[in-house]
């Protein structure tokens, strides 16, 4: 059975001036996928990340669950973890509660401090609901974004290097709750990282990104690719594949 | 002479008045701006209501009717130069202003000179303020305060992260232009307060006052409008008393609160240590 289809991306182009930066993409992503999107810095996956949720200029077409992203208005089903957390303003009056609150979705009025307790409780936050954010450490800053994409318990999260600032427990344990929200409820993921070894452990489709789609398949289809082989020379596949993963690839 | 026979005086009154709307006004959307890092827009947009004055008063307008238009266009004219020039939000409010101010010398050149007219706009004269300036400022207030409380919770996601807040469905682009209206508004309406020259900081200070002790931002909004508040009122009896410009003592008042609220941080970080 297929899954119904959540992106569908056709001949997209982005253009900053005199510099594109990809052009051309063709892709689905679908129901309960759990997509890891890997390539080198500079590659494009965070511009292309913000393509997907219309917040940079683009050419082409993107329908999200069947209706073009321009036209979307349901953003109570995504949840969304920027990369750029440098530009967070550190000095912003507001508590982890407060944050948290501004991530609930216009259209959601009725057991908001419920919604907000779940979405602290998950990442182990909710002893310091009432911190000021500028009180924290970066971690916890980060954690406290997440509860916040995670607040209005959307079908489809995106990520874009969200555990960069994360001890590696609180990371292992974040990655956990991503599976157990993938497997369990279901949920549509799209993580964006650099590091493609690690993350082999948790998703199960990977889509290898420099400027344009060089593998985008399940985690054994590029351990087995050929041409992956050739892309990323023997030694560095094998590297890749044969971290301690301890996973089965849902194929 | 007693405090309470101030209040015999009606211009007292109404500056009285006048002063309370005008500093709530501009400390609740002071907030935004400080946070949004565009504190130097109210700067810029007092500039450009000078070319407007300058017009207003070689035309023998009410300089308020056409500084209006002249700093609302402007202030679209600045987020639209950001946007679709992309050219950097302070940049742009410079070139504006610098337009706006230098539009004015000019029409004050032609017209060859203004009389004491022009000094009560670039530094304000509250107390000379009449009845139908008070009754446009309650106006204004009301529409400005209304709309800020209205998309208080927009304004503070917006503030927070603009491409957080378009991903919980939120027209940014649409609030974008609001706020810059509001703030075109806001200028026009605080220069027979504090005068063009000293707006922005009617603008900045409240709120960057309460962001020093404050880590909420509904108490920062509360004490913001607090602290403005207080502010115009001890400024205006003040200057009353001593026979001093209203506009720069408010200004002067709001600058001590600013020097207290760092004191309480410096304290507040002694104990924590």
């Amino acid at each position: 059975m297929i899954n119904q289809e959540v992106y569908r991306v056709q001949s997209l182009s982005v253009r900053y001036p005199g510099n594109e930066v990809f052009a051309g993409l063709n892709f689905s992503i679908y129901q309960g996928d759990f997509l890891a999107i890997v390539g080198p810095n500079g590659s494009g996956k965070s511009t292309l990340i913000k393509t997907l949720l219309n917040l940079l200029p683009f050419s082409g077409k993107i329908f999200l669950y069947g209706i073009s992203v321009k036209d979307f208005k349901d953003w109570h089903k995504i949840g969304y973890i920027p990369q750029r957390f440098s530009y967070f303003n550190p000095i912003f009056p507001a508590s982890v509660k407060e944050v948290v609150q501004m991530g609930i979705a216009k259209s959601i009025t009725s057991n908001k401090n419920i919604l907000i307790e779940r979405a602290l409780s998950l990442v182990e936050m909710l002893p310091l609901k009432d911190k000021p954010l500028s009180n924290l450490s970066g971690g916890q800053q980060q954690r406290a974004l997440i509860a916040r994409a995670l607040v209005n318990n959307p079908e489809l999260l995106i990520l874009d290097e969200p555990t960069v600032a994360l001890d590696p427990e609180i990371r292992e344990s974040f990655f956990n709750i991503l599976v157990r929200m993938n497997r369990e409820e279901g949920k549509t993921i799209i993580l964006v990282t650099h590091d493609i070894g690690y993350v082999g452990k948790y998703a199960s489709k990977l889509m290898y990104f420099d400027r344009n789609i060089i593998f985008y398949g399940t985690f054994n289809d590029f351990c087995k690719s050929e041409s992956m082989k050739d892309y990323f020379g023997y030694r560095t596949q094998h590297l890749i594949c044969h971290m301690d993963h301890n996973h089965i690839k849902g194929d | 002479m007693e405090l309470l026979e101030l209040f015999k005086y009606d211009f007292i009154v109404r500056a009285l008045f006048t002063g309370l709307l005008v500093a709530m006004t501009c400390s609740l959307l002071g907030i935004f701006l400080v946070l949004k890092r565009l504190s130097l827009i109210g700067d810029g947009l007092a500039h450009i209501t000078f070319g407007g004055v300058a017009l207003g008063l070689l035309t023998k307008n009410d300089p308020f009717y056409i500084a209006l238009p002249f700093s609302v266009l402007s202030s679209l004219g600045i987020l639209k130069l950001t946007h679709k020039s992309k050219i950097y939000g302070d940049a742009a409010i410079g070139i504006i202003s610098a337009a706006g101010i230098a539009g004015g010398v000019i029409v004050s050149h032609m017209a060859g000179g203004f009389n004491i007219d022009i000094f009560s706009y670039l530094f304000g004269n509250i107390l000379a303020i009449s009845k139908s300036d008070m009754y446009i400022s309650v106006i204004l207030s009301v529409v400005v305060c209304g709309l800020i409380l209205i998309y208080l919770d927009d304004l503070f996601s917006m503030a927070f992260d603009e491409e957080l807040a378009k991903i919980t469905g939120i027209d940014t682009v649409k609030l974008n232009y609001v706020l810059s209206m509001l703030t075109a508004i806001t200028v026009v309406m605080s220069m027979r307060v504090v005068g063009i020259m000293l707006v922005s900081a009617l603008l900045i200070l409240p709120s960057v006052s309460a962001l020093q002790i404050f880590h909420s931002y509904r108490k920062v909004s509360l004490f913001s409008i607090i602290f403005s508040v207080t502010s115009v009122l001890t400024g205006i009896t003040i200057s009353f008393v001593y026979n001093l410009p209203s506009g720069a003592t408010i200004v002067m008042v709001n600058f001590l609160i600013f020097l207290c609220c760092l004191m309480i941080k410096y304290l507040e970080s002694l104990k924590t240590k």
